[in-house]
């Protein structure tokens, strides 16, 4: 039986409502933590459970919390710019358990004392913000926001941002800048981290919305219960985004390491293997910056560091599984595409990197490649991630960049005959 | 204090380099050149370009860091040659270029362009972008002055770093996302800045062009020399550029002492006057009730110099008036001081019309212009540099921004009003208090004071002006003063008005006692027989053209001018004078900083240097002035004793700023100019962009001096007589009712002949605007955009303009012929507001 | 007309109210503007700029940064057809040819009755149900042609005016909290913590 953290109410019709809500242990951890504990009590819980950052970079948030700059005023803002393709996690949570998420913000704004937190949606999350926002007045109505949370000393305010279409915002420092008023141009390192300077130039700690809505279950079961789920680094439980050509593609919530991606498609309780009649061409791990993995990497257990060891990342635990009728060339031009679309502009490399790239690939998957142009498009990619390693390196301000040559490279390097077909057939060998 | 050092090695030789400073600026000190394109020396750096990617070590091994952003620490190990960085300059190039339109041959930038060098020096032969360009309509216009081709940008943010973080005018910014990334004014907002013309001189580029250097030139064919702007006395550092005997365009030189490189517009642009030959005064002419004949040299120097010693003759030297509002050449200026003062031995002069306040208090304890920056507190006492002396506005956002505190003390806001420290208004119900109110505002930390003292509202008269100034100095007496006065400081430092100190000459001339007001008051009443006047339109001084025409009945004028206007159409005898650029020479700026002039073309068609037609005046008048060249001219200057004791052209000879005067101030080292305009970012451009003092006409050291330096002879003893002791004299009679206190402040585009005479900012002259807030302009009946009759000394109409800001009282934006005649003889210009009729 | 007027401006004053620095209301602002207009017109933005102390050139800067802020007019409902990998694994860019051809307007155009603007979009997080849209950034899917042919029916007659409201209009639910706590008194309470901490060590 897989054990349900984030996802434990969301076999409920009514899981956004404030009755389900409270009556399946709601606020129970939030009591708990600004009325029997101290912050740095909540902190060393987390601490303890090794919760990893579930926005995709995998920093623990224990640890990304203790390194807050002492300042009198310090911010928290949760980034729920789910924007990354094939991830849809953060979107299930704020739809169908957006008390989960409000109670979780509430305490991690507790454990670093924040001054003022800002849960920062995605846009495009219609349905996902009116949901939050309800959450939010809901809880101010019964003192779970506010002055004085619970009648303890701890009073803080929330306020819901609605962001307005531009993946790079999910970056944490673009993010803050786009809370500024600003374009979302993430800033350039150093400083590394909003913990040091961060919303207004204060301390800022940005977490994801399904790290936080970890939080109340944490306090609940202490942070040693977590720990117990997992292996290794890879603690607790993870929602996988399963998507592509599988025959049941969804959101599973499950135990980390404890299966393997061979498990998630094909099991019976998850992906359910391909189509009739299709077999595996290439999957790709963890959302579209990853580099792809391919049949042979498909016993290697969903957990952060066995990934990483394979080559790839776990990222936003999003899996895209690709069978033998789709065309690599053509999912890797879309992705380079993505990217393109998205960019910034702020630095060259990936301005007009990412153009040009999208350009050629475009180019070849119509029909008119020219061989020479796997080589330039290698050469393209090593002068925004030099080198075109994992981790990347880059030339680049932030990692949007280099997030195009894993796709790039992963489709010449495992399907260079697709190329040809195309470059020299002028046609698409899947079509 | 010398800078603390830190080990650091480059390609693995090792370097002591300043401690803390950027990598970039680090390996510019041991002359390790790393390409750039975003970083600016004088902006935040922001990393954007990467072109200056370097290695540096970290426990990881070395990685790709952009030098321009990180600090230089102990220990580093940083590498500018490797594989690695050679691949990422040529990778980060060839991105550039990807979209970059081939038009160079066309492009007014080519030749001088940091990409085309760059390309040149670290790009690959060929291309391999076979697609198709990004396209855009081109140019487009974001301004009069500045054309905007988004197709050659290459997304470097100079040109919006400027305009938010320098000017403090966001009027331009990107727009859009990735590679549509482009800049872009606001809907139909111009971008109408004071300062617009320095992003296109730092674009690194061709996407900003100056419409007025627009296919004017190839940058290859220009002559150019290092000089001083001279349309205010800041003093900024340019340099002045021609082809075919054609000023074609001026750029800032950083120059750290004064202008960082920067320029307003109203300096830069001001080449388009010299050129516009239709509204120059060409040739010496006479006039003879209706006729006016063009006549020689000779004819019209023996006529002037007959007129003078008539007047002498008949109704004594004080009838002869010399007069000047103008920012003339040190060495017109001393040559006209020594005529007045020695040969014709008037007490009617006054080359510092525009000055008012006593220039014993601006010259008693002078203040650099950077130890104003770096004073504890700064007071800025009636002046409006943004509007009076530009860059200066630049400087003190920069110094502001990096800690400088300010107490303003002005008769309405400026632009730097939301930024000080502390606002004081000057009330003329109650100056005492204001003065008292100024002095709390400093605080009791009352040493490192740096007072700008101004004369910005002309409807305070002079001797209030210098009252209250004399107050704040009694209250600050270890203050030092940095002048505030946009134009005058020649006149001041050789004498040549009664503002200026005592002895500041030592002559045993006759010295200047009649100032400018008394001089054009004794002329109206007929009592002036002869009015010289240097490079001054009488109209911009108060006078009405029904004035000119009455002087046809006894006082001869005698105009030596460069633009013609109505003083040229009424005067007697015009002489017409070279121009900015068509003469050597130099100058002092507000610092009392000697600042070389550079002469690029020939005077047009027979104007002459004023001097030279002092000189020729003098002997006309049977005596001489002793010299025939510019050197002779220093050497008796130098030789005058007094603040300019020491005074030499030597020091021009190196790439630094002139001294200050006296010689006994001192000053840090000066850091050597970045010569530069475009502030080093390529390679190859460093070469062909710096102020090339080779090029062009570049003044010859003199002769060495053959005296002793004497420090300078200390300024007439100030007066220090407390406020609140002398009541009386700042207290000012009380409004009558349905009266208003006035304030008169002026505007960077007021209208004079020059500007009039610029087809490219001529455009910028607006009508003067009398600004009310919403209840004063309710309690008048008046409404936005309204027109109403302002009744001082004479009834004005004006443009009512409701402001939202805290404009305290009624202010007239535009000092111009018009709002002048408002100005009677109180100390405070009192008005009356009645509807217009209009 | 596209000033902030009324019953907006009150709630353009409170979005401003809800930050520390008036400059973080930028985009909720543009936002309402859209929810006023259909898209962010410049006199929005310039009526933004003042209230958040900013020049147009910088509101303008922001808003044409982010897809979702309409800088020129839309239709009534905004269709965006996901074609990012999963979506196009399962047939996006088939059914963005079915949009185009039931709409009859090519992508990024808007219907002559000013109804429909179709556009292409990036990942929506909807990938369990691809191919899938959005409609003023409500969710549908998976969808094919027959069943894009149904939304489309449903929303011309008005059928799903409940959950998809007109283009600009992105929260129907609307703060409902006491004013935002004073950053001066939070930083009261803090100090006063911090006290109390070092009181109980």
């Amino acid at each position: 039986m897989t054990e349900r953290i984030v996802g434990a109410r969301l076999h409920y019709e009514d899981s956004a409502t404030l009755e389900r809500f409270l009556a399946t242990g709601g606020d129970d951890g939030l009591r708990k933590a600004v009325l029997e504990m101290r912050p740095e009590e909540v902190a060393a819980q987390v601490m303890t459970a090794n919760l990893l950052g579930r926005g995709g970079a995998g920093f623990e948030a224990g640890r990304k919390w203790s390194m807050l700059r002492k300042a009198p005023r310090r911010y928290l803002v949760i980034n729920g710019d789910e924007s990354e393709p094939a991830t849809f996690k953060d979107h299930l949570l704020v739809e169908r358990d957006p008390h989960q998420l409000v109670e979780g913000a509430t305490i991690a704004a507790y454990a670093i004392e924040a001054s003022f937190v800002v849960i920062y949606l995605r846009g495009e999350f219609a349905l996902g913000l009116e949901r939050v926002q309800q959450a939010i007045n809901e809880a101010y109505a019964r003192n779970a926001l506010g002055r004085s949370i619970f009648g303890s000393s701890f009073s803080v305010d929330i306020v819901l941002q609605p962001g307005a279409g531009a993946y790079i915002c999910g970056e944490e420092t673009s993010l803050i800048e786009s809370l500024e008023g600003k374009r979302g141009f993430p800033r350039i390192k150093p400083p590394y981290f909003p913990a040091v300077i961060g919303l207004y130039g204060e301390p800022t700690i940005v977490n994801n919305v399904e790290t936080v809505s970890n939080l109340p279950w944490i306090i609940n079961h202490g942070g040693e219960a977590f720990k117990e789920l997992g292996e290794g680094r890879s603690t607790g439980t993870r929602l996988f985004a399963l998507s592509g050509q599988v025959q049941r593609p969804g959101p599973y919530e499950v135990e980390m390491t404890k299966i393997t991606f061979r498990d998630l498609i094909y099991g019976e309780e998850f992906g359910q293997g391909l189509r009739p009649g299709r077999s595996l061409a290439a999957f790709i791990p963890g959302g579209v910056s990853a580099p792809w993995f391919f049949p042979e990497h498909l016993d290697i257990p969903l957990g952060q560091d066995e990934v990483a060891k394979a080559g790839s990342m776990l990222g936003s635990g999003s899996v895209i599984v690709m069978d033998d009728s789709s065309c690599p060339v053509r999912s890797a031009w879309r992705i380079a595409r993505f990217f393109a679309r998205e960019s910034c502009g702020q630095c060259t490399p990936c301005r007009e990197g990412g153009a040009w790239i999208d350009k050629i690939m475009r180019r070849i998957e119509e029909g008119e490649g020219r061989e020479a142009d796997l080589d330039l498009l290698l050469d393209l990619c090593d002068n925004i991630s030099p080198g075109i390693k994992w981790p990347p390196a880059q030339t680049t301000i932030c990692v949007l960049g280099p997030s195009i040559p894993p796709s790039v490279n992963a489709a010449i390097q495992h399907f260079r005959d697709d190329f040809l077909i195309h470059i020299k057939e002028g046609r698409c060998p899947h079509a | 204090m010398p800078d603390e050092l830190v080990a650091v090695t480059v390609d693995n030789h090792s370097f002591q380099v300043r401690k803390g400073v950027k990598i970039i600026d680090a390996l510019d000190d041991i002359g390790v050149h790393v390409p750039r394109f975003c970083y600016h020396p004088r902006m935040t750096a922001v990393g954007m370009c990467r072109m200056c990617l370097v290695e540096v070590k970290g426990p990881r091994g070395p990685s790709l860091q952009p030098s321009c952003f990180m600090d230089v620490a102990d220990g580093m190990e940083i590498f500018t040659e490797s594989d690695a960085v050679k691949k990422a300059q040529h990778g980060v190039l060839e991105f550039l270029l990807a979209n970059h339109p081939l038009d160079c041959p066309v492009c007014d930038k080519g030749g001088e362009c940091p990409l085309q060098d760059q390309a040149f020096a670290h790009g690959s032969g060929e291309t391999r972008f076979v697609e198709e360009k990004r396209h855009y309509a081109k140019p487009i216009p974001i301004s009069r002055l500045i054309k905007l081709d988004r197709e050659r940008c290459i997304q470097c943010d100079r040109c919006t770093r400027f305009a938010d973080e320098i000017a403090g005018e966001p009027l331009i910014d990107f727009a859009g996302r990735g590679s549509t990334l482009r800049i872009s004014t606001f809907s139909n907002v111009d971008f109408d800045s004071y300062f617009s013309g320095n992003v296109a001189q730092i674009c690194p580029v061709g996407a900003l062009t100056a419409t007025p250097y627009r296919f004017k030139a190839r940058p290859w064919d220009l002559l150019q020399s290092s000089s001083t702007c001279m349309k205010c006395d800041m003093g900024c550092q340019v340099s002045l550029q021609s082809s075919q005997n054609e000023l074609t365009r001026m750029l800032g030189i950083d120059s750290d002492t004064i202008n960082h490189g920067w320029l307003c517009d109203r300096g830069r642009f001001s080449t388009s006057e010299v050129n516009n030959v239709d509204d120059r005064v060409l040739r010496p002419r006479l006039r003879n009730q209706d006729s006016v004949v063009e006549v020689s040299w000779t004819k019209a120097l023996r006529v002037a110099a007959a007129s003078i010693k008539q007047a002498i003759d008949e109704r004594g030297a004080s009838s002869v008036a010399f007069l000047s509002g103008a920012s003339m050449t040190l060495e017109d200026t001393y040559a006209f001081a020594k005529l007045a003062s020695d040969v014709v031995r008037t007490n009617a002069a006054d080359g510092a019309a525009d000055v008012r306040v006593d220039g014993t208090l601006l010259l008693a304890n002078p203040a650099s212009i950077n130890e104003a920056l770096t004073a504890k507190t700064l007071v800025l006492f009636n002046v409006d540099p943004k509007n009076e002396l530009p860059v200066m506005h630049l400087r003190l956002r920069a110094a502001i921004h990096s800690g400088l505190r300010v107490v303003e003390v002005n008769t309405t806001p400026t632009d730097l009003t939301p930024i000080v420290d502390r606002w004081v208004v000057i009330q003329p119900e109650d100056l005492a208090k204001t003065v008292d109110e100024a002095v709390a505002a400093v605080g009791d930390d009352r040493d490192g004071v740096v007072i700008m003292a101004g004369c910005r509202d002309r409807a305070v008269a002079a001797s209030l002006n210098t009252a209250l100034v004399a107050e704040m100095l009694y209250r600050f007496p270890q203050a030092k003063v940095l002048s505030g006065v946009a134009r005058g400081t020649n006149a001041l430092a050789v004498g040549f008005t009664p503002n200026a100190p005592q002895g500041i000459r030592s002559t045993d001339g006759v010295a200047p006692a009649v100032n400018a007001d008394a001089i054009l008051a004794g002329a109206l009443r007929g009592e002036i027989a002869v009015l010289v006047l240097l490079d001054t339109d009488l109209v911009r001084l108060g006078l009405t053209e029904e004035d000119l025409v009455a002087f046809d009945h006894g006082t001869t004028v005698i105009a030596l001018n460069t633009f013609e206007s109505l003083t040229t159409r009424h005067a007697h005898v015009v002489l017409p004078l070279s121009a900015y650029g068509e003469q050597q020479g130099s100058t002092l700026n507000i610092e009392w900083r000697h600042l070389r002039l550079g002469r690029q073309v020939e005077p047009v068609a027979q104007a002459r240097p004023a001097w030279m037609v002092a000189t020729e005046l003098a002997s006309g008048l049977g005596d001489e002035l002793g010299f025939l060249t510019l050197a002779d001219i220093m050497r008796d200057l130098s030789q005058s004793g007094g603040l300019l004791a020491g005074l030499s052209y030597h020091y021009f000879a190196d790439s630094l700023d002139g001294p200050l005067f006296p010689r006994t101030r001192t000053e840090p080292a000066q850091v050597r100019r970045v010569l530069d305009p475009m502030a080093t970012p390529g390679i190859a451009s460093i070469d062909r962009q710096g102020a090339n003092f080779s090029a062009g006409n570049v003044i010859e050291p003199a002769e060495a001096l053959g005296f002793g330096v004497n420090t300078g002879v200390a300024p007439k003893a100030l007066q220090s007589p407390s406020v609140a002791k002398r009541e009386g004299a700042v207290a000012l009679d009380p409004l009558s009712e349905g009266e208003y206190w006035l304030h008169l402040v002026p505007r960077l585009y007021d209208p004079t002949p020059e500007l009039m005479a610029n087809p490219f900012l001529k455009a910028a002259v607006r009508e003067p605007v009398l600004s009310l807030t919403a209840a004063q302009a309710e309690s008048l009946g008046l409404v936005d955009g309204d027109r109403c009759r302002l009744v001082g000394a004479s009834a004005v109409d004006v443009l009512v303009q409701l402001v939202k800001d805290d404009a305290l009282a009624l202010t007239v934006q535009g000092v111009t012929p018009a709002t002048l005649r408002l100005i009677g003889d109180q100390s405070w210009v009192k008005v009356r507001v009645e509807k217009s009729n209009g | 007309m596209s000033r902030f007027t009324g019953e907006m401006l009150s709630r353009a004053e409170e979005l401003v109210s809800l930050y520390p620095d008036p400059r973080s209301a930028t985009i909720p602002l543009c936002h309402l503007a859209q929810e006023q207009d259909g898209y962010v017109t410049n006199e929005a933005m310039a009526h933004i700029a003042e209230l958040v102390g900013s020049s147009a050139a910088e509101v303008q800067g922001t808003a044409s940064f982010y897809d979702m802020l309409k800088l020129e007019p839309v239709g009534r409902y905004v269709i965006g057809v996901c074609t990012n990998i999963a979506c196009m694994l399962r047939g996006a860019y088939e059914l963005l040819e079915d949009a185009e051809g039931v709409l009859d307007v090519p992508v990024g155009a808007t219907t002559a009755d000013g109804l429909f603007t179709l556009e292409e979009v990036e990942c929506i997080a909807h990938c369990d149900r691809a191919p899938a849209a959005q409609v003023n950034y409500r969710y549908f899917g998976p969808l094919d042609r027959e069943s894009f042919e149904t939304l489309v029916t449903q929303l011309r007659n008005g059928d799903l005016d409940d959950e998809v409201p007109p283009h600009g209009t992105l929260l129907r639910v609307r703060r409902e909290a006491p004013a935002v706590i004073p950053m001066e008194e939070i930083d009261r309470y803090r100090a006063q913590e911090a006290e109390r901490e070092k009181a109980s060590d």
